[in-house]
């Protein structure tokens, strides 16, 4: 067994796959702290005795349960990833969830809200690995009363060609070995932080929400958003929104009001970095 | 060590918390997440005044699941309102029962607990109209396969399950407490003639024939993975409605139900793991019920141990043996014989089927989700 401390949540992990243990141990090992109480028992396993050898398929359970299908051998790795997702998108109901990624810089976040295909993740995993703090790829996790995001130790998902890219890029950083053909394509995890670096954050405040969209070969173009337009957009990517209720409602409103709202263009990281930098942030 | 009377006594006296290690708490969050007791830990440790000094990581899970409970609550009483005034449409009344019920009348019990469906009972006469009726109106049923069709029409005590085309609510419907394969259905017009109006302006049973059911529903049953939810709702619902004539209504309807043995395991299940006082009235009719010697091996060996919640970290080989005693003695109390062998045999061919080749081999191919 082994522990996955992801800051927020604590994991503890067993594996029939060993590649799995070896990967999560990679991404995760500097924040193994072995004692204190785990949020949820997580197994990967193979679902049957013939499952093993013929068509080899691997199943994720939290605790008693499995949420989803068997999947392919090949795609453990993102498995767990998915997994531990589902886990924290299933019961965190103190703190709104929206799938976005969060990236700060001087103390102050920008969130994204993205669909897959947006190029978020190439987005964050470069801007992360350049000069600014990652606090999530996949879910930005805000406290209703105050609308302050919180930080998230965890890899950036990443997806067919901008595994390349971002590998060209960042030649010094950690990739998890690529899952083949999986429901997202090709995937494959970067280790983005450090344990160290992650223990220094702070929760931020959202002083921005920009939805990003990736056009190959297009100039930076950014458009104004309307509150209404961002409220929309910003509620039907929260994932416990419906749960929450009327407080869900608020904290959505709290950071639509408190916000500048943006949507993007772009094929130029470096053009959105250098907006983001000076404009945004400012 | 934790064990099922150790949980049952946490609920009870929720300030057994403050004595327990994180890693004690662990344990009690996991089991209490799959047996959905955590929103019920929360209210009842609130309501006791020591839930602020439980430990951040009990506070934080038990939290969370009230919120969500919290949240359930609502859509139940939006969900009921809904319902009720869609059967009144056509003259019928509904009356709720189990999770919705209790949500309806704001039992104690309620306060924290989730359901996964609502459970409504009409007149059998009513049922044919009131099924066209909803089906008319944004209800449907899954298509079911032709057995479980034929289990549903001509031995359940409900009809397959309807569910709201926009909003996925699951309704079960039912015309009587217990299968009526089984040979003991209830007279339900009584139970029906017990209801009460709440707030809502939907009906509920009135509480001694809730709580008959509920004995019913949990003992009568062969699923005991939520037993001991279901135990905590009697140990709740007595504790709040008791009195002298709810006693001697319970023990009536337990002798016009013929569920005595049902309404035997349920007192000794309250003797074993809850601190309910049984007053003598209950207590002299227990001296003067005779089991037979099945009976009470049964019930010592099977009932009594099945309500341990199924949790790995609980569950011993001989919990599990009692878990699946119950499972054949709830089968074989609600179907003749010859019925049971055709529906033990159905089941476990696929049961052997999947263990072999995986539990989804079979499925029909589902759409691929980009985005999940």
């Amino acid at each position: 067994m082994q522990i996955i401390d992801t800051g927020l949540y604590r994991f503890s992990l067993k594996s029939d796959v060993k590649h799995v243990s070896t990967v999560a141990k990679s991404l995760y090992s500097d924040s193994w702290d072995l004692d204190g109480p785990v949020d949820f028992s997580i197994r990967l396993v193979y679902e049957s005795l013939l499952r093993r050898f013929i068509k080899p398929q691997i199943s994720f359970y939290s605790d008693q349960h499995s949420p989803f299908k068997p999947l392919p051998i090949s795609q453990a790795a993102a498995v767990l990833e998915w997994g531990m997702n589902w886990c924290i998108a299933a019961h965190e109901f103190e703190r709104l969830l929206i799938h976005s990624a969060v990236l700060v810089k001087n103390g102050k976040a920008i969130i994204f809200p993205a669909l897959p295909g947006s190029g978020k993740s190439t987005l964050t995993a470069h801007l992360g690995l350049s000069d600014w703090d990652i606090y999530s790829d996949e879910m930005a996790i805000i406290d209703t009363s105050t609308s302050m995001v919180n930080p998230l130790f965890r890899p950036v998902c990443l997806k067919n060609n901008s595994i390349d890219l971002i590998k060209a890029w960042h030649p010094e950083a950690y990739f998890s070995p690529i899952c083949k053909d999986t429901q997202k394509g090709d995937v494959a995890h970067v280790k983005v932080l450090t344990w160290e670096q992650y223990q220094k954050f702070d929760k931020a405040q959202i002083v921005a929400v920009v939805f990003p969209k990736y056009v190959p070969e297009s100039e930076l173009k950014i458009y104004q958003l309307t509150q209404l337009d961002a409220f929309n957009t910003l509620s039907k990517n929260a994932f416990n929104y419906n749960v929450l209720g009327a407080d869900g409602f608020d904290a959505v409103a709290r950071v639509i009001k408190s916000c500048r709202l943006f949507e993007i263009e772009y094929s130029d990281l470096n053009e959105v970095n250098d907006f983001l930098s000076e404009d945004v942030i400012g | 060590m934790l064990d099922t009377k150790v949980l049952f006594q946490l609920l009870l006296s929720p300030r057994l918390g403050l004595t327990f290690t994180l890693l004690q708490w662990q344990k009690v969050i996991f089991i209490f997440r799959e047996s959905k007791l955590l929103a019920s830990l929360y209210h009842v440790a609130l309501r006791d005044g020591c839930f602020d000094d439980y430990p951040e990581f009990a506070k934080r899970h038990l939290g969370s699941a009230q919120i969500y409970a919290k949240r359930q609550a609502q859509q139940i009483l939006f969900e009921a309102t809904e319902f009720r005034l869609q059967l009144e449409q056509v003259g019928i009344t509904a009356v709720f029962l189990k999770g919705a019920g209790y949500t309806l009348r704001n039992s104690l019990n309620s306060h924290g607990r989730v359901c996964s469906d609502i459970d409504v009972l009409v007149n059998k006469k009513d049922l044919s109209v009131a099924e066209a009726h909803l089906k008319n109106n944004r209800w449907q049923s899954e298509v079911l396969s032709d057995y479980d069709e034929k289990y549903y029409r001509q031995w359940a005590h409900e009809v397959p399950p309807l569910i709201h085309i926009n909003r996925a609510t699951v309704v079960d419907m039912h015309h009587n407490l217990y299968p009526p394969i089984s040979g003991r259905t209830t007279n339900i017009s009584q139970f029906i003639s017990s209801r009460l109006k709440t707030s809502s302006g939907c009906f509920v049973l009135e509480p001694a024939t809730t709580v008959m059911h509920s004995i019913i529903h949990l003992f009568a049953n062969e699923d005991s993975s939520s037993w001991i939810r279901d135990l905590f709702d009697i140990t709740l619902l007595i504790k709040e409605y008791e009195n002298d004539e709810f006693w001697q209504a319970l023990i009536d309807l337990s002798k016009q139900t013929d569920f005595e043995f049902e309404f035997v395991c349920c007192m000794n299940a309250l003797k074993l793991y809850s601190n309910i006082a049984i007053p003598d009235i209950a207590k002299s009719y227990l001296a003067h019920y005779k089991m037979t010697k099945t009976q009470a091996w049964l019930m010592k060996h099977a009932i009594l141990p099945a309500i341990c919640p199924e949790h790995d970290l609980l569950l011993t080989p001989k919990i599990r043996w009692a878990k699946k005693l119950v499972y054949f003695r709830g089968h074989w109390i609600k179907m003749p014989f010859n019925v049971l062998i055709k529906h033990f045999a159905f089941k476990s061919f696929f049961a052997i089927r999947d263990q072999i080749m995986g539990k989804h081999h079979f499925d029909p191919k589902l759409p691929e989700n980009p985005n999940w």
